[in-house]
């Protein structure tokens, strides 16, 4: 792909775990285009996470190579956002000191950082909760804040890790809708990992199938949905059932394997 | 869709703070009431003296200059051996866990020094620095300097990795991770060494005040022991007391100032370290 903003080549990663050997990523390749949203369902433990380790360039590769805009990924790169599961806001900052950190290390004056974050922050209705600290906020409002302070830096990439992991089925659907909002204002390109299939199916232009560890792509499907897409509903539309279908099976493979067969008998 | 949320509980000032601190003036109170009961009909007032013996004392002695000279000099040598001792700790503790290697020689010596019992180097501070303050502060700030450094050191090791990483990801420099997230997420580990330390900055005074001086609540105090003067000793006693009593409610109200950012603890920000 000449376009691509992200090429994950041959990606391999392993760790050392008491001692022996484990192979986490056995050889991903992707490519990301420009402005395309681009989930990934895997089984739990395939190396989901780990991928997004790699490319952010937290962790280095055992193999292959990650480029951005063709060149290579080593160390951290800040045109990546990333907004990880665990929402990791800072406890000792209020919402809109958590939101506008990326600003403040970017030394944006105070006035502007202060009117960015409390636009962002009014954005995704968490208006009034701007002094609040961390720990009077729900998990769904956390979240919230978690995404938005990598939006607010504008990075070019951004990747997620399950960010709707933790929450509950109906704030999950609820912050779907708002995420795919907030992405068709700036369609910026996304890589966005889950282990929920309607999830993945109805925010993505591709969903990408991973196989369980060590994980390599085992398919990579168009989602040949319109957008703006009618989250609460996208259950009852056809291209959406077949898709899940298709992809259930190739999926429910992988997890049995992945949970080392003692799903078989069942 | 505001979710549920959590609302900060009451601060030391909310609600049922008044009557918690009525509960702790009658408790003082009923002590104090079996204790004057007790003397004369049990218990003989040459040992253990009696309320009201030392009430009666501590109003002589407010109406002396002598002990405001005394209470200066215990003060004064408890704040400065407070800060000498914090600030080096705090120092150490920020410099040391920066520096792996240096931590790890200097590991076995810092233990080593950190296990002579202050008591025993009492007399040896007064050797080396003299009768006078110097060789008390000097002895409060050595108590302080460890539990600081190794409060410092601690909440400086414990640091969520992922916090530093969202920071470096946003594009933060190391100087920047430094001050603005290792530093204030270290910050309740620092303040708790700061906050427990400060007693041991009194009881450094005092032991060397004990050791040799002339003047001083523990010179005083000895001075009573020394006389059989319970009732004298136990007026110095408790004007210790109530020094520490001020002395932690300065330190609570600056802790949950500097930690709002905490879910309050049952105890509602009152919450006292018990030593």
């Amino acid at each position: 792909m000449a376009d691509a903003v992200l090429s994950i080549q041959g990606v391999q990663r392993d760790f050392f775990s008491r001692g022996r050997l484990v192979e986490a990523l056995g050889g991903v390749d992707l490519e990301i285009a420009e402005g395309e949203f681009l989930t990934i369902v895997g089984p739990s433990g395939c190396g989901k996470s780990t991928l997004l380790n790699l490319v952010s360039g937290l962790m280095p590769t055992t193999g292959g190579r990650v480029l951005y805009r063709g060149a290579e990924v080593r160390g951290v790169n800040t045109e990546i956002g990333y907004v990880t599961q665990q929402d990791n806001l800072f406890p000792w900052r209020t919402l809109r000191e958590n939101v506008a950190f990326p600003l403040e290390v970017q030394r944006v004056p105070p006035e502007e950082r202060r009117r960015r974050a409390d636009a962002m922050i009014a954005k995704v209705g968490l208006g009034n909760f701007e002094e609040h600290y961390p720990y009077e906020l729900s998990g769904g409002m956390r979240q919230r804040a978690n995404i938005i302070r990598t939006l607010i830096y504008d990075p070019q990439l951004i990747l997620m890790d399950e960010p709707f992991g933790p929450l509950d089925a109906q704030t999950r659907v609820i912050l779907q809708d708002q995420l795919l909002r907030l992405w068709l204002e700036s369609r910026k390109t996304v890589v966005f990992i889950t282990h929920d299939l309607v999830e993945a199916i109805a925010l993505a232009d591709r969903v990408a199938v991973m196989t369980a560890r060590p994980g390599v792509i085992k398919s990579v499907n168009a989602v040949a949905i319109p957008r703006p897409r009618d989250i609460f509903h996208i259950h009852d539309n056809e291209v959406f059932r077949r898709l899940y279908d298709k992809l259930w099976e190739e999926l429910e493979v992988e997890v049995r394997r992945g949970s080392g067969g003692w799903l078989e008998a069942s | 869709m505001a979710g549920s949320v959590v609302r900060a509980a009451p601060g030391p000032r909310g609600p049922g703070w008044a009557r918690l601190n009525l509960y702790r003036v009658l408790l003082a109170v009923a002590v104090l009431a079996v204790w004057e009961f007790a003397t004369d009909r049990w218990v003989d007032p040459f040992w253990f003296s009696s309320p009201l013996r030392i009430g009666a004392h501590l109003v002589e002695m407010v109406g002396q200059l002598d002990l405001f000279r005394d209470l200066w000099v215990t003060m004064t040598e408890t704040f400065l051996g407070y800060f000498a001792g914090a600030i080096l700790g705090v120092l150490a503790g920020l410099v040391l866990s920066r520096l792996e290697t240096l931590a790890r020689v200097l590991d076995p010596f810092i233990v080593a020094l950190n296990g002579i019992p202050r008591v025993a180097l009492a007399p040896l501070f007064i050797i080396w620095f003299g009768i006078d303050i110097k060789s008390k502060i000097v002895l409060a700030s050595t108590l302080v300097f460890f539990i600081t450094f190794y409060n410092t050191f601690a909440g400086i090791r414990g640091v969520e990795p992922a916090f530093k990483n969202v920071a470096r990801v946003m594009g933060a420099g190391e100087r920047q991770i430094f001050l603005k997230v290792i530093l204030p997420a270290a910050s309740p580990w620092i303040i708790t060494g700061l906050k427990m330390s400060l007693p041991f900055a009194l009881i450094g005074a005092i032991i060397g005040e004990f050791m040799a001086a002339s003047k001083g609540l523990g010179f005083r105090l000895q001075l009573y022991t020394g006389l059989f003067n319970t009732t004298g000793a136990i007026a110095v006693i408790f004007i210790l007391m109530i020094m520490m009593i001020a002395f932690n409610a300065i330190l609570n109200r600056i802790e949950d100032h500097l930690l709002r950012w905490r879910p309050k603890t049952p105890m509602g920000g009152e919450a006292t370290e018990v030593h």
